[in-house]
């Protein structure tokens, strides 16, 4: 586990932005999905201990959240949603300046800062001031910065704002290098559904403040073990009728291809099989029926 | 029998995540002040005005060598010609405050404002860094620059009145001055800086920032004046009350460090009265520590709004 957050409160005043959040973040590349406002990066800040939690414990890397803040800041890295640059430095002084402030020697936080631009893609722009920078470079300089003292966690808060496809794929490209090439465990937070598909693993809930599921992406797009995906070699109207006849709920059927949500306790093959065998139609697939993200993603927070 | 041998490559540009060392330090600090230092001097601005600071200083060294010249002429003090005091003229000189004002507003100003605009202090503080690292950094990175931009050109015009005179005689004459010059430029360092942080980490724009500083600077020195010119107001705390604003201080406390206001128009019977010191460093320490504690109140790595 990178993360452990029990019972986690955050409030502005009487505005409560996170409620008795609970959950255990395990390796790899996790995305932190939710609408917008619903907590999602007031989270990030808790968990780095720029907002006091007022209520909860928790714990990043084995560090905690309360007590730890600086050693804990010196193995993870954060890219932070807003357009965020130190005025009137190259990125390559800037990416230095942060390894240095996280506490790399001097001679070392050049190198890195050198090494790290070239492997973001902003080899050729690195003497450029960061002001001058396109909104997809200073993406690139944001994630250099905080990738640059080699964390063993990063947090990427919104990493795709703003971009432009092309450099969106890049940036997601990267994201996915880091997180399953480079060892890096990574918390992406975002609202947009095909990012946190092309590159986590797993998936935190937010809505409203509150963390609603924690699974998987296989197990968030998996449908319930009742619901099957038919198809036969051509529509026959009577499968639908004996599959209802039989108690099954035929949840949608568009030419040769049927949803069925079996009944529970029954078999689906064994059902689907026999009810085949009756009318006379020939079964060519069965499978687990699977949803889009963004069905299961709504069930989440309804 | 002959091998293929392929050469090595010749770096290895496969990226990989950095494992070498790696620690919290204790001078963390000093960093963001190396780095506030190095990007204010690379500013043309920066030396245009640590030039003009240089001609004051030239000016100093001009008065010494005629006012020398004119005692040799005419015998100084054997004939009754008022006598020229090198304390007196330091004072005088030092009490031109714009320049190193000007330099303390272009450096200070922004130097957490532009932080505040760019959400800079976001980058600085997820690294680790507490606030006070921040705000202390800042502040020491200005303490240094103010300080040698104004030590630099004062000791080269009090060695070359030195020089002029004898290094042995000059010490012997003048070595309260030699003891304690270095100190001047600390006061105006420090509290300058101080200020100067407290109004930027107010701020989001570094012109707004100036603008307020200069503002309070001279609208409070005007407005001290005021006061000490009222008749009500008795000829003892006269002196003392019109110091009592930023610049007052600021040279109400370098006088009583080098023991003399200077004179009238550099006019070597015309002494200026001494302001007490201590109204002057308590207000200067209120000013300080109110101002630092203000930056430290204000400067977060996020917006808290509370509803």
């Amino acid at each position: 586990m990178v993360a452990s957050i029990r019972n986690l409160t955050v409030a502005y005043g009487r505005n409560v932005a996170v409620s008795g959040a609970t959950c255990d973040i395990p390796e790899g590349c996790v995305g932190l999905l939710g609408p917008n406002g619903a907590g999602k990066t007031t989270l990030i800040k808790a968990l780095l201990g720029f907002l006091k939690p007022s209520e909860g414990e928790g714990t990043i890397l084995g560090y905690d959240i309360r007590q730890s803040c600086l050693e804990l800041r010196l193995h993870v890295g954060l890219m932070p949603e807003s357009d965020c640059h130190i005025p009137g430095m190259s990125a390559v002084e800037y990416v230095a300046l942060a390894a240095e402030l996280s506490g790399l020697p001097r001679a070392n936080a050049m190198q890195r800062a050198h090494e790290v631009l070239e492997y973001c893609g902003l080899g050729e722009a690195r003497y450029r001031f960061v002001e001058t920078y396109s909104t997809g470079m200073k993406q690139k300089a944001k994630i250099a910065q905080a990738l640059v003292h080699g964390p063993q966690l990063l947090f990427l808060d919104e990493p795709t704002n703003g971009l432009d496809p092309e450099s969106r794929e890049e940036m997601l490209e990267l994201i996915r290098d880091i997180s399953h090439n480079k060892g890096v465990n990574c918390i992406v937070s975002s609202h947009l559904l095909p990012d946190i598909e092309r590159t986590c693993d797993w998936i935190l809930v937010m809505s409203q403040g509150k963390i609603r599921s924690q699974r998987s992406v296989t197990d968030m797009k998996g449908a319930s073990d009742s619901v099957w995906d038919v198809e036969l070699k051509e529509p026959a109207a009577a499968f639908s009728a004996a599959l209802e006849a039989r108690g099954a709920k035929v949840l949608s059927s568009l030419s040769n291809l049927y949803r069925v949500e079996v009944p529970q306790g029954e078999h689906a093959a064994t059902m689907v099989l026999a009810i085949a065998r009756d009318i006379g139609a020939e079964v060519r697939g069965l499978r687990p029926a699977s949803r889009s993200l963004e069905e299961a993603f709504l069930e989440a927070i309804s | 029998m002959s091998q293929d041998v392929h050469p090595p490559p010749i770096a290895d540009l496969t990226y990989r995540n950095y494992d070498g060392p790696k620690a919290l330090r204790p001078l963390r600090w000093w960093t963001i002040s190396r780095s506030f230092i190095r990007a204010a001097i690379r500013k043309k601005a920066f030396w245009v005005l640590f030039g003009l600071l240089c001609m004051q200083w030239m000016l100093f060294a001009l008065i010494v060598f005629f006012r020398s010249q004119a005692e040799r002429v005419t015998g100084g003090a054997e004939r009754g010609v008022p006598t020229f005091n090198l304390a007196d003229t330091f004072a005088n000189v030092v009490d031109v405050w714009i320049w190193v004002f000007a330099i303390a507003l272009f450096i200070g100003a922004g130097s957490i404002a532009a932080d505040n605009r760019a959400n800079a202090i976001q980058v600085y503080l997820s690294k680790p860094l507490t606030r006070a690292d921040y705000i202390l950094g800042k502040w020491m990175g200005m303490v240094l620059l103010l300080y040698f931009a104004q030590f630099v050109p004062m000791f080269a015009a009090l060695l070359y009145a030195a020089l002029d005179k004898g290094l042995g005689e000059f010490l012997r004459e003048h070595s309260h001055l030699a003891l304690m010059f270095p100190l001047v430029p600390l006061i105006p360092a420090v509290i300058h800086s101080s200020l100067l942080v407290g109004i930027s980490a107010l701020n989001r724009t570094p012109a707004i920032a100036g603008i307020a500083y200069t503002g309070i600077f001279i609208v409070w020195n005007v407005l001290a004046m005021t006061i000490a010119a009222a008749p009500i107001v008795s000829d003892e705390s006269r002196t003392t009350l019109m110091f009592l604003n930023p610049r007052g201080v600021i040279y109400g406390l370098i006088f009583n460090l080098i023991g003399t206001r200077g004179t009238f128009g550099f006019q070597a019977d015309r002494s200026l009265p001494l302001p007490e010191w201590a109204p002057l460093l308590g207000l200067a320490l209120v000013l300080c520590a109110g101002s630092l504690a203000l930056a430290v109140l204000r400067v977060r790595a996020v917006e808290v709004v509370k509803g």
